[in-house]
């Protein structure tokens, strides 16, 4: 009875890695299909709120300026249109935010599924999520570059203030 | 037991025998017996009761009487202080509306205030503890509000001071009384002088409020700018009889990295996106805001660009994204930055303008070290009903000349001129016949030769005027 149990540990032992390993081959897939498309929506949410910031608030402006009763000025009027610019982007931009959450917590799992097995046997055909690292990252700094508030492009280069520069007000 | 020896029962007695009483022996002697027992009671019934009395007032006194806590003494604490940083108010300031249509001014009774307040849904942010101080009233002279003429409203809220010693006369009030008016003699212009800082109480900072529907703003570009020569760098004869203002642009181009400017419709240097910008319309109209590139520029008659807004949302600006990082938002450029500067006003005003600007010794020295920001500055602000604020601050940081644009009611504000040899604020009084007989200075820490500028001779920095508009109420 003993050698049997001890018979059924050594077949676990042996051959148990290869079953989950193949198992596991199939759920990294899965999980790398998954990625692939939180990516392929994140990229297509970057592309809308690009398009969104570029968008031009000159036709509202004249919109307004030629159909507002009683007329108003043209300083409500870009006020008005770039508020409006504003509610839109703040949609997108969360949108976006949601999007790239999505995205980073599927790469994750993928990278994890990949390690897991990947310090097991090396399995042939499998991508690597090193390889795509790169082009993730671009992608991201494109989209950091997005959420930037416009306000601060013009300081994107220069060196932050040292803490000895703060004026001692923290609001 | 001497029983009579007293005042009241010496008197009691004495109108006793005087009633005869103690005339017959042994029926006197129990009378007497009789009076010394009832004045022993009466004694005792006195003291006992002085006694209920001190027990009943220590009691009261327990409950009802608490000692006071060392703050209560404290100067009144900034009531709008939270709102500045995204808090909630929830005690306002007095409000003076001034209402034009021959009425007088109606200045809201506080009860009404807290009426009104306590009427309100109650704001979640911020729960303040009771106030145990009092608001300042505010004085409001109503001879001069019944000296104006109807058909114009101009809802001014007067700025409670934040200190209560020393005084300074008229604090937080705006007043047009001595300021340049229209044709018809009406207010457009209002001034207030004000301490905002609570760490640095001898910052102070001179506001003028522009009535920018009577007025026009035009830009003028200093003799030494991109753009500039010695036509652009002076009010024309022919537009002297419509000035009223004139007060100091913003940074010069070298010192604006990538700001641009427009005059007179003509780009002089593209306008960067998100940059603060201060603009001024072809219809007259006036905004501060971040520039966004598909604004048609062929709207545009005057812009100018520095760095970020110092008041966003009606809220100081208390921090920025510099090189990926949340920092600071002073805006200054080291050296350039000055604190001091030369006094010329004399002793009559010396000692006390001396004290709180702290301006004793002559020539400019430079802010360094821990309190670097501390500088003459100026800055400007927009309010929603699309007037505009000026403010020069002596001694003061970014963040507390915000914060005195926020409490003059402006929802975005962009800073200034910061130095102080450039920093200025000019008042111009025509007559009747369109002649200039009369010009004063915003600040009285403002050196006198500014007031010298600009009219009649060209100066190298830019600045913009005041003029009043036209009889079409449009841009002259």
């Amino acid at each position: 009875m003993i050698g049997r149990v001890i018979l059924a540990a050594a077949v676990v032992v042996l051959f148990g890695p290869g079953i989950e390993t193949e198992a596991q081959d199939g759920t990294c897939d899965s999980l790398r299909e998954q990625w692939a498309a939180a990516l392929s929506s994140l990229q297509a949410g970057i592309e809308n709120l690009r398009r969104e910031k570029e968008d031009s608030v000159a036709p509202s402006i004249y919109r307004q300026l030629e159909t507002s009763s009683p007329p108003v000025s043209i300083a409500k009027a870009v006020q008005s249109a770039l508020l409006e610019r504003k509610r839109r982007v703040d949609a997108v931009e969360r949108e976006v935010r949601a999007l790239a959450d999505a995205e980073e917590r599927a790469f994750r799992s993928w990278s994890a599924c990949h390690a897991s097995s990947g310090l097991r046997k090396a399995v042939s055909g499998s991508v690597d999520p090193r390889v795509v690292a790169g082009q993730r990252q671009q992608l991201l700094v494109r989209l950091d570059d997005l959420l930037l508030d416009e306000a601060y492009l013009q300081y994107r280069g220069t060196r932050p203030r040292r803490p000895q520069e703060y004026s001692g007000y923290n609001p | 037991m001497s029983t009579v020896t007293e005042g009241h029962e010496k008197t009691f007695f004495e109108g006793y025998r005087t009633r005869g009483c103690c005339g017959i022996g042994t029926a006197c002697r129990e009378t007497v017996g009789r009076q010394n027992r009832f004045l022993e009671d009466r004694k005792a019934t006195r003291f006992g009761r002085t006694r209920a009395t001190c027990v009943a007032f220590l009691i009261l006194s327990f409950f009802l009487i608490r000692p006071a806590s060392a703050d209560i003494f404290a100067e009144s604490p900034p009531l709008w202080e939270p709102l500045l940083w995204g808090g909630a108010i929830a005690s306002e300031p007095r409000r003076t509306t001034v209402d034009l249509q021959a009425q007088p001014p109606q200045v809201q009774d506080d009860i009404g205030d807290r009426l009104e307040r306590a009427s309100r849904p109650s704001a979640p942010q911020f729960s303040p503890p009771p106030p145990r101080w009092t608001v300042p009233t505010l004085a409001v002279e109503h001879e001069d509000v019944f000296q104006r003429l109807p058909y114009r409203v101009l809802s001014l809220r007067n700025i409670p001071p934040l200190y209560t010693s020393p005084v300074i006369p008229g604090e937080g009030v705006w007043e047009w009384k001595d300021m340049p008016t229209g044709r018809d003699g009406w207010p457009i212009l209002y001034r207030t002088t004000y301490r905002p800082s609570a760490e640095y109480p001898n910052a102070t900072v001179h506001m003028l409020l522009l009535d920018m529907k009577h007025l026009t703003l035009e830009l003028y570009v200093g003799s030494t700018e991109p753009g500039g020569s010695e036509s652009t760098a002076k009010i024309e004869p022919d537009r002297k009889a419509d000035l009223v203002a004139i007060t100091n642009a913003l940074w010069k181009h070298r010192h604006s990295g990538n700001a641009g400017s427009i005059y007179r419709g003509k780009v002089i240097r593209e306008l960067a996106q998100g940059v603060a910008t201060l603009v001024a319309y072809k219809d007259g109209s006036v905004d501060i805001l971040e520039w966004n590139n598909t604004i048609p520029v062929s709207l545009v008659n005057h812009a100018k660009q520095l760095r970020h807004l110092i008041v966003k949302d009606g809220q100081v600006v208390g921090s920025v994204v510099q090189g990926g990082q949340t920092t600071d938002s002073e805006i200054g450029l080291g050296y350039l930055l000055v604190e001091q500067q030369p006094s010329d006003r004399g002793g009559q005003w010396g000692g006390y303008w001396g004290y709180w600007g702290g301006y004793g010794n002559p020539g400019p020295v430079h802010t360094s070290g821990a309190e670097w920001f501390l500088a003459t500055r100026s800055a400007f602000g927009i309010r929603p009903d699309g007037n505009l604020v000026f403010a020069v601050g002596h001694h003061i940081s970014t963040k507390d000349l915000a914060k005195a644009l926020v409490l003059a009611g402006c929802v975005r504000g962009i800073h200034g001129d910061a130095n102080p040899f450039n920093v200025l604020g000019n008042l111009y009084y025509v007559d009747q016949g369109g002649n200039l007989y009369k010009k004063a200075k915003l600040s009285p820490d403002q050196n006198n030769h500014t007031l010298t500028r600009y009219v009649g001779s060209s100066y190298a920095s830019d600045f913009f005027a005041f003029f009043l508009r036209n009889a079409r109420g449009g841009a002259s």
